[in-house]
């Protein structure tokens, strides 16, 4: 067996023109990506906008129709036993065979991984508070999720594929495992290629972002270039002498959404500059102009958060 | 492989819950004898009863379920993922399964038959079905491991939800009918059916589970945890393998089916059909059971599949074969042995049984009796003429048409197994009657051509008798006397009766007058086996001589006569040779093609000319 050693530099993931469909259904339509060393990629999407799909693919457990999704740098559908050696998954449904304890599921999959920590698996689970001796059937949601994570971490992974891990958790247990997944970012900066529907708890953990809208991948790029560019502008709007109607005043700015509320108007724009937004709120007519950065889940909001038949060319949301 | 074991070891840790189960059955076999207070035989017999029936039933439910439930359960419950997220190759995930599975299903088996084996060493159930109890247990885990197999194709399709089940569907019934059509013919054509049928069960059940084992592994390691993928897989792999080897099975059946006379491997019977060369050949032909009308002068030949009846005049003959499957009922087809064309003739008249057919001198009617009725009919139309009840059904009957308006039949039954009781049915007026009744005999008759007068070797040892054809009264005793070494009978063209016959010492044949006087002896040679032949010429009788009743075909030792009755010798004129089968044969011409014809050994049929020494092989040689 020979270890794939992905190029110097070279990204641990890299999806290409992926596509993926289900009878007439298409799932992912032409996605390309990459996920680079030391990198936390987060994957967002609304349900069913092709993301578990495509992580699937990412792990070679499911062929794709066109592209071909890579592994350090080899086809991951090729060579997936020999590649996963290096990945720890945590899947979207807890799926270890119920009947298995904590013990057993540890001392099957030491014999699968090149490396493995025991050391740090039982420590994990202590700290969850997982009771090792308890079949995983019977343990709850956060648990299993924790046993999960620990059986991911134990094989020291290059890469940590996450998909919607903490899917069904209450607070708490979600807060445990971002915890915990930040200790391990922190102690070995594994790179982590992940899911979620969790935008917060990952606000301050993602380097990089992708958006999966309705298969098609409509945004990929570093988080804080994104939040950078991304401001919500809002104003009130009045006819004056000189103007007699309403929608040219953001022509500066590419609108992602525009909202007409009682007060007055509310835009998202995606290329904010400050010298732009000076001008706009000199404009006749632009009352009380104010812009606010962003959250990443405002941002999501706005850019996936209307179906795609919604949009206006140049992307911009009708009021 | 250390991957494959993880896997294995994880599934039986897993699924452990079954040995304590299989533990507490076999608990049972051993006690519930006791429990009836059964000691000894019966005890024993109840134990292996109970452990068979048991074990078995716990090793196919176990399998079954397993199969169903192994990888294919958990794919399409989402769980898939849990293997194939981890560094594991398709073969060891699926490989570890399926070997656990198995293993689990037959060693859950064999914990409870063990109580009744370690008691009696042996499971009798088993032993009788398979030979051996060993051999029972081999074919018990084969058919386990089969059940495994297909319960976890089956599976994998149904639960796929996908609209190709409905393919598999098709393709299940497509591969069916082409095996059934392909085996349905074989099977009655298999020397030994149940063997037959025995091992192209094996040879099936080995290609069903390559097949399956192959589209498992193709369904996984392209599918993994798509569901629909995984059954496409599975589906283009199980239905392409045995549409190949239904295919196969299709071509070879048809092979076999279509075997000229040529490829017999040797004449189990030869036997004359007139006298212009035609004969019916039997014997074994690419593996089954063959039989051929061959023309022994321009070599067309028509394979049947029913022994014929031939016309006295050689005209034409009969037979009945079955259109489809064991069920379906026999259809007489008629071929003419006169003319160029060797197609046959379908007639309307269908059979249950192939044998009891007759056909009168000149090959326009044609009669049967089954379950005691007879019945005659015209050919090639086979329009009723007469039918008429003989009463009891009989064991055996045989029909001659004694005019052509004239039907005698020579019936035995069951309720006076030592009588043959002799009918006659007038066609014209359809008026049964019973004219006579003779003793049963101990092995054949030979009738005249008008089927006047017959020899018959009765049941008392060494006596034979010429008896009216009528009544079945004797006229003469031809021999009396005590058992001989070997004894056949012969008619000759003019009438006369010739008895062929050997005791320990020597072998001769006796001479008769049409009445019963006795002619002459003529002493032929050593003791042995004396086989009767055509009449080479007029007054000539061909014949064979095997030193002994084991002497194998194309013993050189078999010598070959002509017995000139008038000159009253008897000449040598081959070795190695043995004439056709002429004993059930009648009206043959003296000197025609057909006392031409004899076998050289056992797959050879030779032209000999007894007056010039003229030999040329007609089938089969080298």
């Amino acid at each position: 067996m020979t270890s794939s050693v992905p190029p110097p530099g070279g990204p641990l993931l890299e999806i290409r023109n992926l596509t993926v469909r289900y009878g007439k259904a298409t799932a992912c339509d032409d996605v390309s990506f990459q996920v680079a060393p030391g990198s936390v990629y987060a994957l967002l999407g609304r349900n069913g906008a092709g993301k578990s799909s495509l992580v699937r693919c990412a792990l070679g457990e499911q062929k794709a129709d066109s592209g071909s999704p890579q592994l350090f740098g080899e086809d991951v559908w090729k060579h997936r036993a020999r590649l996963l050696s290096r990945v720890g998954v945590v899947p979207e449904e807890p799926d270890a065979p119920a009947a298995m304890t904590a013990r057993h599921l540890e001392a099957f999959c030491r014999e699968l991984y090149p490396r493995w920590d025991s050391v740090s698996f039982n420590q994990r689970l202590e700290r969850f508070g997982v009771p090792q001796q308890t079949p995983f059937g019977r343990l709850s949601k956060g648990q299993k999720g924790q046993v999960l994570l620990a059986l991911a971490l134990a094989p020291s992974p290059d890469l940590l594929v996450l998909d919607d891990p903490t899917l069904g958790l209450d607070v708490v247990a979600r807060r445990a495992f971002w915890e915990e997944l930040m200790g391990e970012l922190a102690d070995r900066g594994t790179t982590v290629f992940l899911t979620t529907h969790d935008l917060a708890a990952i606000e301050g953990i993602a380097t990089r972002v992708g958006i999966l809208k309705e298969g098609r991948l409509v945004l990929d790029e570093e988080v804080e270039t994104l939040k950078s560019r991304f401001r919500k502008i809002r104003y009130g709007n009045r006819i004056t002498e000189t103007r007699t109607e309403f929608g040219t005043e953001l022509d500066a700015f590419e609108s992602v959404r525009v909202k007409v509320r009682g007060w007055g108007i509310e835009a998202v724009v995606s290329n904010w500059d400050e010298g732009a937004f000076e001008t706009f709120r000199r404009q006749d007519g632009v009352e009380g102009a104010e812009s606010s950065a962003m959250s990443l889940e405002d941002i999501f909001f706005a850019v996936a958060g209307e179906p795609r038949g919604a949009e206006k060319n140049g992307g911009t949301a009708t009021p | 492989m250390k991957k494959l074991l993880a896997v294995a070891r994880r599934e039986v840790i897993e699924k452990k819950f079954v040995f304590a189960a299989a533990l507490a059955v076999s608990a049972i076999v051993p006690l519930l004898p006791v429990l009836r207070g059964m000691t000894g035989a019966g005890a024993r017999d109840l134990r292996g009863f109970l452990a068979v029936f048991a074990s078995w039933s716990f090793v196919a439910a176990v399998a079954a379920a397993l199969g169903a439930s192994a990888l294919a359960g958990e794919i399409a419950r989402g769980h898939g993922g849990f293997y194939f997220s981890r560094p594991l190759s398709s073969v060891s995930i699926w490989g570890g399964k399926l070997a656990s599975s198995l293993g689990i299903a037959l060693a859950a088996g064999l914990i409870v038959a063990a109580p009744a084996l370690l008691i009696d060493r042996r499971l009798d159930p088993l032993a009788d079905l398979a030979g051996s109890t060993g051999r029972g247990l081999l074919v018990a885990a084969a058919a386990a491991v089969l059940l495994f197999l297909a319960s976890h194709a089956i599976a994998t399709m149904v639960r796929s939800r996908s609209m190709l089940a409905l393919g598999d569907l098709l393709l299940a019934v497509a591969v069916g009918f082409l095996t059934w059509d392909a085996l349905r013919r074989l099977y009655e054509l298999w020397p030994d059916p149940a063997r037959g049928l025995w091992r192209v069960g094996a040879a099936g059940a080995v290609v069903v589970a390559a097949v399956l084992v192959a589209g498992m592994h193709r369904g996984v390691s392209r599918g993994r945890t798509d569901p629909r993928a995984a059954h496409r897989g599975l589906s283009v792999t199980v239905w392409s393998g045995l549409l190949v080897a239904a295919l196969v099975l299709t071509i070879y059946s048809r092979w076999v089916l279509a075997a000229p006379p040529s490829s017999l491997e040797s004449f189990e019977s030869a036997s004359p059909l007139g006298s212009d060369g035609w004969v019916s050949l039997e014997g074994l032909a690419r593996g089954t059971r063959a039989e051929f009308l061959y023309d022994t002068r321009t070599g067309r030949s028509r394979r049947i599949f029913g022994p014929p009846a031939v016309s006295a005049d050689g005209s034409t003959a009969a037979w009945a074969e079955r259109e489809s499957g064991r069920s379906s009922p026999w259809v007489v087809r008629t071929m003419r042995l006169d003319r160029h064309d060797v197609s046959p003739t379908e007639t309307r008249l269908s059979l249950r049984s192939p044998w009891r057919i007759f056909l009168s001198d000149d090959g326009s009617r044609i009669g049967s009796i089954e379950d005691g009725l007879l019945s005659i009919s015209e050919l090639p139309s086979g329009r009723s003429l007469a039918s008429a009840r003989l009463g009891q059904a009989s064991t055996f009957a045989a029909g001659v048409f004694a005019a052509k308006d004239l039907v005698r039949v020579y019936t035995g039954t069951a309720v006076h197994p030592e009588r043959v009781e002799i009918f006659e049915l007038h066609i014209d007026s359809r008026d049964l009657a019973r004219t006579g009744s003779a003793a049963s005999p101990r092995a054949w008759f030979l009738g005249s051509p008008s089927h006047d007068r017959f020899v018959q070797a009765e049941k008392d040892p060494g006596r034979w008798t010429l008896r009216d054809g009528r009544t079945g009264e004797v006229i003469a005793t031809l021999r009396e006397g005590g058992p001989l070494f070997s004894a056949a009978s012969a008619r000759m063209s003019d009438g006369r009766w010739v008895l062929l016959l050997s005791d320990e010492t020597e072998s001769w044949l006796e001479v008769f007058s049409p009445s019963g006087e006795r002619l002459s002896r003529l002493r032929i040679g050593q003791k042995g086996i004396v086989l009767p032949g055509g009449e080479v010429a007029q007054g000539k009788l061909a014949l064979a001589l095997a030193p002994g009743k084991t002497s194998p075909p194309g013993d050189p030792a078999r010598k070959l006569y002509v017995a000139d009755i008038e000159r009253r010798t008897v000449e040598r004129r081959a070795d190695g040779l043995r004439p056709i089968w002429f004993l059930k044969a009648g009206g043959i011409r003296p000197g025609s093609e057909a006392t031409k014809l004899f076998l050289d050994d056992s797959k050879t049929l030779v032209r000999f000319d007894t007056a010039t020494g003229e030999r040329r092989i007609v089938l089969g040689g080298s």
